[in-house]
């Protein structure tokens, strides 16, 4: 589709898309592993909700479709407002539980990152490419509590990232 | 309309307001509501537009006000042609009982709820009263939809949230409405996406687009 609207609608339409992934709500001073479970499954599952809405895709698709050309600003809106602004969102939770000692990591960006990828495995891609995958709730809640699981096991206190990620190495050349 | 209807409204306006505060709904609710049928409902909008310019005139009267943009002035609204007196988008609107210009069909469906159609509990726009959202027709002012500046060129009061947006709020009910336009405009897929486009679904006008939601100054 080609777009002709103003950037400022644009940015605007982004971040309402974007808000409506949210991190929960958590009390930073009492945050215990069962509450960053809580939360973390609740942004997953709202994450996968909104990327696999019809708008998510269309918008997605659109800034994808601009990227390359003059109008690439699409693509900077769109990244900006939507993966940053929503990685800016919930780092503040991974830092908070960092701090409760509930998790073990250098560089948040990293870690939400991998629970980014985590969440969103190949679903975005194949939904852009036209692929019908239909997410039903309980599909996405079920894979909102999978990628969650494996995040902690990966970044849990007491188990540093790349110790995490050789075991996982390790356990894929056994199999 | 006649012209006497037209010496009434004026006539009530220019009498003092007795009563307390306007109530903030009735425009909201009344206007552009009224727009829609008021090619064929010029009585009942004069009268929507004279019940608010009684209650608002010693208001308005303070602060002199020229909008810009496309408007439309007091006389358009007494003229018996559509064309002349619906601004950008409100021809979609339906108001609520406007039977004498609906279509079988509209009669058939039963009144329809306009979006602007709301009370003063559900007025969707946070700022204070201005001309726009007064009895500005009656008044011999022009009416927007989102831009009032006054004689001196400084903007004033506008019937948007754009405080709110460049406060660094959230946006508005209203423009929560227009972003989900765009939205399904986008989802839809069906031609270009462009602020004429926009404007049409949301009903609204392009000028209040580009005043709510220019770019912040902060940049992204």
């Amino acid at each position: 589709m080609v777009s002709a609207i103003a950037d400022g609608l644009l940015t605007a339409t982004v971040r309402w898309q974007a808000s409506k992934v949210r991190a929960g709500h958590y009390d930073g001073e009492r945050l215990d592993a069962s509450a960053v479970q809580a939360s973390l499954e609740a942004f997953a599952a709202n994450w996968l909700k909104v990327i696999s809405s019809r708008t998510s895709i269309a918008l997605n698709r659109m800034a994808i479709g601009h990227a390359g050309s003059a109008r690439a600003t699409c693509g900077g809106i769109v990244l900006a407002n939507g993966r940053f602004a929503i990685g800016e969102r919930l780092k503040p939770l991974l830092e908070a539980a960092r701090d409760a000692g509930l998790l073990a990591f250098e560089d948040a960006e990293q870690a939400f990152r991998t629970f980014f990828g985590l969440v969103g495995r190949d679903v975005q891609m194949r939904l852009l490419l036209g692929d019908r995958l239909r997410l039903t709730e309980i599909e996405i809640a079920r894979d909102a509590a999978r990628a969650t699981q494996q995040f902690l096991t990966l970044y849990e206190q007491g188990k540093a990232p790349a110790a995490a990620g050789r075991m996982k190495f390790n356990h894929r050349k056994e199999t | 309309m006649t012209k006497a209807t037209l010496t009434g409204v004026r006539a009530r306006v220019a009498r003092p307001c007795s009563r307390p505060a306007p109530h903030a709904g009735s425009w909201t609710g009344a206007g552009p509501a009224a727009i829609t049928g008021c090619a064929r409902r010029t009585s009942s909008l004069t009268g929507d537009w004279a019940r608010e310019g009684v209650h608002t005139s010693a208001w308005v009267s303070k602060r002199p006000m020229r909008p810009i943009g496309r408007s439309i002035d007091a006389s358009s609204w007494l003229q018996p042609t559509r064309s002349a007196i619906l601004p950008c988008g409100a021809a979609k609107l339906r108001s609520e009982g406007s039977t004498r210009c609906s279509t079988r069909e509209q009669r058939a469906r039963g009144p329809q709820r306009s979006p602007f159609d709301r009370t003063a509990t559900e007025r969707p726009f946070e700022e204070p009263l201005s001309a726009c959202s007064l009895g500005a027709p009656a008044l011999g002012l022009r009416r927007t939809y989102g831009t009032v500046r006054r004689k001196d060129g400084k903007q004033t009061g506008t019937c948007g949230a754009t405080a709110d947006t460049e406060a660094g709020g959230g946006p508005s009910r209203r423009q929560e409405e227009v972003l989900d336009a765009v939205l399904d405009l986008l989802a839809e897929g069906r031609g270009a996406l462009t602020m004429s486009a926009v404007a049409q679904r949301a009903s609204c006008s392009k000028e209040t687009l580009y005043k709510w939601f220019r770019r912040s100054r902060t940049g992204y």
